[in-house]
């Protein structure tokens, strides 16, 4: 997960509207990796009217990273665009999660994908919606298969 | 005709097109003139109905074959459009045509000004090409000879000669008709001559985004021809932002980024996205297309419940919802009625910690969600680039009015048609610069609001996506 990330996602869990942002990172600091890759400044300068800059150096903080201002800048120059290139985008979190301050609700971050969904404490069923009779092998009007819910729901059915 | 003349100084190309999606043809010229600032005006064929043929929408209803006559400020517009343009075989600069030889050879004689420089000593190379029916050796020949009034003395060079030729005759399908009814020779609907700019270079990315050889792909993948007209129509292009909210194994996220954009994904299920190795699956394959890169980021989460902190963030939504026939529709949340025999217990993956209960999320009321929810979060002039599935007996414009909300505007509407159902490639536009909040995503509170206080019975308005799985099921059980 990429610092930009951080800084646009809040938590939605139901009832949790102030101070649901930003999320604080817990379990991350031995799962940090930076990963170089091409700066694009015309992409640095279309995300940058949407960040909220103090989450953005705190969460920079919590990973070890001081390279940015405290302050926004009012200037946006080359150097600062380096800056927000490798803080917005190589640092990656791969492992870890981020917590809301608010109503404590966690959102695990693993293989470098953050779980935002909410986590009911009692269930853990799955609905397919598919009706699976029909579905095996039919055809669309080109020959392609349309795929079935069959295979869908071995699918999940084996997941482990 | 077009609603505005052609610019004074324009010139008229040929377009050849690739035989198939004949409704995404106009829509992706658009997208990718308006993406390079330039307008394109068709000349032929014109829509003998509307006075209007902005969307394009107009043309194709009169239009099958694979030849369109179009005006271009320059040829320089015409080579964008082949090395972007999906669809796009070739284009030539157009030099007459018409519904029978007469008619094409006077239109031919008046266009001597365009070919006129050619006459004395230019190198070149005669095609001689049919739609719906062959032409043959002889009368490839014979249709050479019957332009010797031209006087080409340049050599006949078929390997590189300075300039190609192309003839083309268009006949109508003649498919499962009687032999007697079927067509004959010189019995065109149309037939066009014009010299070659270019060949279209884009039609060679299919083969580079066939799903078969991608590292990560699943069942609800998109087919790498409609990956990539998707990603045209959200004018994807260096250093914009684009959101699939529907992700699955994202296949239209490696096109997009392709051409350049960043790409967030976002699916319900966190397994669509990862699939068994370590790696996600969605990075390994945006590594194998050199697009890793611009994988801004993906997260686990039900889009009816987003965590979006703020809205205004991306320049395009492109995304193919799951509309029940390859991916059920789910939402987080108790299912009300529990009739649903397919219900298990999905055991839990270590990475994936809870999979909360979902419930059945209906087609029509996700369209309008999703609408409402690219208001929210497109910038001002961004694009909704989304599949809907329709069932073709039933499908009326008004269907796609009635998802529709202010500040958004049709840009195109394309179907890919697969007999008793098929699906609409929508392009919607934001037109507003004020700031909309995120749609409640309430049933109960929609239903009231387009039932317009109105008690039962509005189901005569109902669009016909709605429902559309149990009617895709009735018209396929018809079928057999
Ligand atoms: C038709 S598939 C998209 C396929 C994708 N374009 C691809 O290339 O694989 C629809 C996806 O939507 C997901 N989905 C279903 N309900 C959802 C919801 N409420 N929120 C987010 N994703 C959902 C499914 O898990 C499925 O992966
Ligand atoms: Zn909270």
């Amino acid at each position: 997960m990429h610092l930009i990330t951080h800084n646009l996602l809040a938590r939605n869990a139901k009832g949790c509207t102030t101070n649901s942002f930003p999320l604080a990172f817990r379990d991350a600091h031995g799962q940090v990796e930076i990963q170089e890759q091409d700066i694009n400044p015309d992409f640095v300068c279309n995300v940058l009217p949407r960040l909220e800059w103090k989450a953005l150096i705190d969460a920079a903080c919590q990973v070890g990273d001081e390279s940015l201002p405290a302050e926004q800048p009012n200037m946006t120059d080359d150097e600062l665009v380096q800056k927000l290139h490798y803080v917005l985008m190589e640092i990656h979190i791969t492992e870890g999660a981020m917590v809301c301050s608010n109503c404590e609700h966690i959102c695990p971050i693993s293989n470098s994908i953050p779980n935002s969904k909410p986590d009911p404490k009692d269930s853990m069923e799955y609905f397919s919606t598919l009706p699976v009779a029909h579905l095996a092998d039919m055809t669309d009007g080109n020959g392609h298969v349309m795929y079935g819910a069959n295979s869908v729901a071995k699918k999940r059915a084996r997941v482990d | 005709m077009s609603s505005q003349p052609p610019p004074s100084s324009s010139t008229d190309y040929l377009f050849v097109f690739a035989e198939a999606h004949n409704e995404f043809r106009v829509p992706e010229l658009r997208s990718i003139a308006e993406l390079h600032g330039f307008s394109i005006h068709i000349k032929y064929p014109w829509d003998s109905q509307s006075s209007d043929n902005r969307e394009g929408n107009a043309v194709h209803q009169f239009v099958n074959g694979p030849f369109m006559v179009i005006a271009l400020e320059s040829e320089a517009h015409a080579r964008t459009l082949a090395s972007r343009c999906i669809l796009i075989r070739s284009i030539w600069e157009f030099w007459a045509r018409g519904s029978s030889y007469d008619e094409l050879h006077a239109n031919n004689l008046t266009a001597k000004p365009k070919w006129e420089r050619y006459v004395a000593n230019t190198s070149f190379k005669f095609l001689v090409a049919g739609h719906n029916r062959s032409i043959s050796q002889r009368r490839q020949r014979e249709i050479m000879e019957s332009f010797s009034y031209m006087d080409f003395l340049g050599l006949i060079e078929l390997k590189s000669p300075e300039i190609v030729l192309g003839y083309f005759e268009e006949y109508v399908s003649d498919r499962g008709k009687l032999v007697e009814d079927r067509n004959k020779d010189g019995e065109f609907i149309q037939a066009y001559f014009g010299r070659l700019i270019v060949e279209g270079t884009a039609r060679a990315l299919i083969g580079k985004f066939d799903v078969k050889k991608r590292e990560y792909f699943g069942n609800t993948s998109m087919e790498a021809e409609i990956s990539l007209l998707m990603a045209n129509q959200t004018l994807a292009s260096p250093g914009k932002i684009v959101y699939d909210p529907f992700m699955g194994t994202g296949s239209m996220a490696y096109t997009t980024a392709h051409f350049g954009a960043y790409v967030f994904g976002s699916d319900i299920d966190g397994r669509q996205m990862r699939g068994k190795a370590q790696t996600p699956g969605v990075l390994r394959s945006a590594r194998q297309y050199g697009v890793a890169d611009r994988i801004l980021g993906l997260c686990t989460f039900d889009v009816t419940r987003n965590p979006w902190r703020t809205g205004g963030l991306f320049d395009a939504i492109v995304t193919d919802p799951p509309y029940g026939v390859r991916a059920g529709a789910k939402r987080l949340g108790r299912k009300t009625n529990r009739e649903d025999k397919h219900t298990f217990v999905g055991p839990r993956a270590a990475d994936e910690p809870y999979i909360p209960p979902t419930k059945p999320y209906e087609l029509s009321a996700l369209a309008s969600d999703l609408v409402r929810l690219a208001r929210y979060l497109l910038k001002p002039g961004g694009r909704l680039v989304f599949f809907l599935p329709t069932v073709t007996d039933e499908y009326r414009p008004v269907d796609i009015e009635s998802m529709m909300c202010d500040g958004m505007e049709l840009v195109a509407n394309s179907l890919q048609d697969f007999g008793s159902w098929g699906r609409r490639l929508i392009t919607i536009k934001k037109m507003t610069s004020e700031e909309y909040g995120p749609p409640s995503f309430d049933s109960e509170e929609r239903d009231a609001a387009s039932a317009g206080g109105e008690e039962e019975g509005g189901d005569e308005n109902a669009p016909a996506h709605k429902n559309f799985r149990e009617k895709y099921f009735q018209a396929f059980m018809k079928k057999q």
